[in-house]
């Protein structure tokens, strides 16, 4: 994202919850908008999200790091 | 001129690589349209540049060229006005002595308008072909004022024998537009060992004068071919063909390395360092000192016939985005179903990128194989899209009409959507937690499935750019 081009979250003064983590998470996915996929090298990012496992017993997604 | 020497194409992840290196400043690629973002105004496209980063890359020292990723020279559809505008400011600043771009398609018309394939097609090779990519490379010198380059594409596909093969194809297209060619040896190399005309025959085709340019990149294997993924150090088997090959292009201007974003950063220094020395061997191989760069002929638009091949490509597209069955020609090639993959990937790729935190809940919920199913059933009824908000925003609304049975996916799903709704159509839109969003997300994070989270109602506005300050009375929370 440019400076021209902020998206904002706007939260209530007193708040619960962390104004920096929500501030981050917005700029990581806001940072990632654009249009990466018009070449002809593979993109790989869901390979990436499907590396993850559950443990059936405590329901942990823990991921895996490939080996791409 | 002057020749441009050996570099890399520009990604945030090699900015600091290139910020330490001494001596020799490698030449730096940008592929513009990888710095915009979309923005839609009813049913106008407005393509946005990232000022900011732009900026660092126009400050670096080195010497710049523009690699455009989204007006390909194959296929019927026109290059948009807008994107060529950018391209033509983009290009300005960065002083770059040409403009490339792919010997491809990436749309085909549907209806009265225009579809996305989401990744670059290889166009019908026939003579009509080369005429009308020859025309489009000719406009774009025109219209940017400058020299442009076509690239050498890979291409999964067969080859047919009813179609020039990709030696005489590419020399055609280079001598009818007057252009310089941008040889990828790595896509040369791929379509060989997939199947296709050997590298070295292709080469011993091309008028070697018209070589500008070249792209090195590595590679990966998928479902037994070998794929151009951009993903690592070059194969040795790319590096000895340009060895012997380099000699004999005496206008050879720049030599680049191509790596994602990703990768960069998972290479680490090391590799990068030996890319770039053996980038440097290679550079020093040319014969000669000075190059010639020539802008493409000025020629009157000349109406050209070929329905045939379009209507070939578009079963082409129709089936690769899976909408479609193949027609008899392409229904036994094993390329298309490659294809397939790899445009359903990168359009998963996408929606996991603006959707992020509701993909990981989607996976850790349903598991891989039935996020999947819910994406192949999305894909099967929308075209893709070639920037990830439009795409995000597209399965977002999907996923609304049948929200699976996920605890937190409406609250995290409404947060990510609002972004992306804020990001394309500068909307302001109010969204609400019931559990502290945080908390929520931090597990998300620490790729946790989240329970038990702690109740309370928080609606937060979300703001676009456009001066949308939210009032008092609209942000409010009440702790239960």
């Amino acid at each position: 994202m440019s400076e021209n081009d902020v998206v904002n979250v706007y939260v209530p003064r007193e708040v619960h919850f962390d104004i920096k983590k929500m501030q981050v998470v917005t700029a990581n996915i806001l940072k990632r908008l654009g249009c990466e996929g018009c070449h002809s090298g593979r993109i790989i990012y869901f390979k990436n999200l499907e590396d993850f496992v559950v443990n059936p017993k405590t329901l942990d997604v823990q991921e895996l790091r490939s080996g791409l | 001129m002057r020749p441009l020497g050996p570099g890399v194409v520009v990604v945030p992840a090699l900015l600091p690589w290139l910020s330490e290196q001494r001596g020799e400043q490698p030449v730096v690629e940008v592929e513009p349209q990888t710095l915009w973002s979309l923005q839609l105004d009813g049913g106008q496209r407005r393509y946005l540049l990232n000022r900011e980063l732009f900026r660092r890359i126009v400050d670096l020292p080195n010497r710049k060229l523009v690699h455009s990723v989204g007006l390909p020279f194959g296929g019927p559809q026109p290059a948009a006005p807008e994107q060529i505008a950018l391209i033509a400011e983009m290009s300005e600043a960065l002083g770059t002595p040409w403009v490339s771009d792919h010997l491809s398609f990436n749309a085909f018309r549907d209806g009265d308008g225009w579809s996305n394939t989401g990744f670059f097609l290889p166009p019908r090779q026939t003579e009509a072909s080369a005429q009308a990519a020859a025309q489009k490379i000719r406009e774009l010198s025109t219209a940017l004022g400058r020299p442009v380059a076509f690239e050498t594409g890979v291409n999964y596909l067969r080859p047919h024998e009813d179609e020039m093969n990709d030696g005489d194809f590419f020399a055609r297209v280079a001598r009818l537009a007057g252009s310089g060619i941008l040889l990828d040896v790595h896509n040369l190399w791929i379509n060989e060992c997939n199947g296709r005309q050997r590298a070295a025959d292709v080469l011993a085709a091309l008028p070697l004068d018209r070589v500008w340019e070249l792209h090195v990149a590595g590679g990966t294997e998928l479902n037994g071919f070998a794929l151009d993924a951009h993903c690592g150090p070059v194969p040795e088997a790319v590096w000895e063909l340009a060895d012997a090959w380099v000699p004999r292009m005496p206008n050879l201007g720049a030599i680049i390395f191509e790596v994602l974003d990703d990768h960069a950063s998972r290479l680490g220094v090391r590799v990068l360092d030996s890319q770039w020395e053996r980038l440097q061997a290679l550079w020093s191989r040319r014969a000669h000192a000075d190059i010639r760069v020539t802008m493409s002929p000025i020629r009157a638009r000349e109406p050209i016939t070929r329905h045939v091949d379009e209507e070939w490509e578009r079963t082409l597209a129709e089936a690769a985005i899976g909408r479609a069955p193949a027609g008899e020609m392409l229904a036994c090639d094993p390329g298309l179903a490659l294809f397939r993959e790899l445009i359903f990937d990168t359009r998963a790729g996408f929606v996991a990128q603006g959707l992020r935190y509701s993909m990981t809940l989607l996976l850790s919920a349903l598991g891989p194989r039935d996020t999947r199913e819910l994406l192949s059933q999305y894909a099967a009824t929308t075209p893709p899209e070639l920037f990830a908000s439009l795409e995000s925003d597209r399965f977002a609304q999907f996923l609304r009409g049948r929200l699976p049975r996920v605890a937190y996916l409406d609250e995290v799903l409404g947060y990510e959507h609002a972004l992306v709704r804020a990001s394309l159509y500068g909307e302001a839109s109010t969204v609400t937690f019931t559990h502290d969003p945080a908390e929520l997300l931090d597990c998300l994070d620490r790729g946790q499935v989240p329970q038990a989270l702690s109740s309370m109602t928080v609606s937060l506005l979300v703001a676009g750019q456009e001066g949308d300050r939210p009032g008092e009375p609209s942000m409010r929370e009440r702790s239960e």
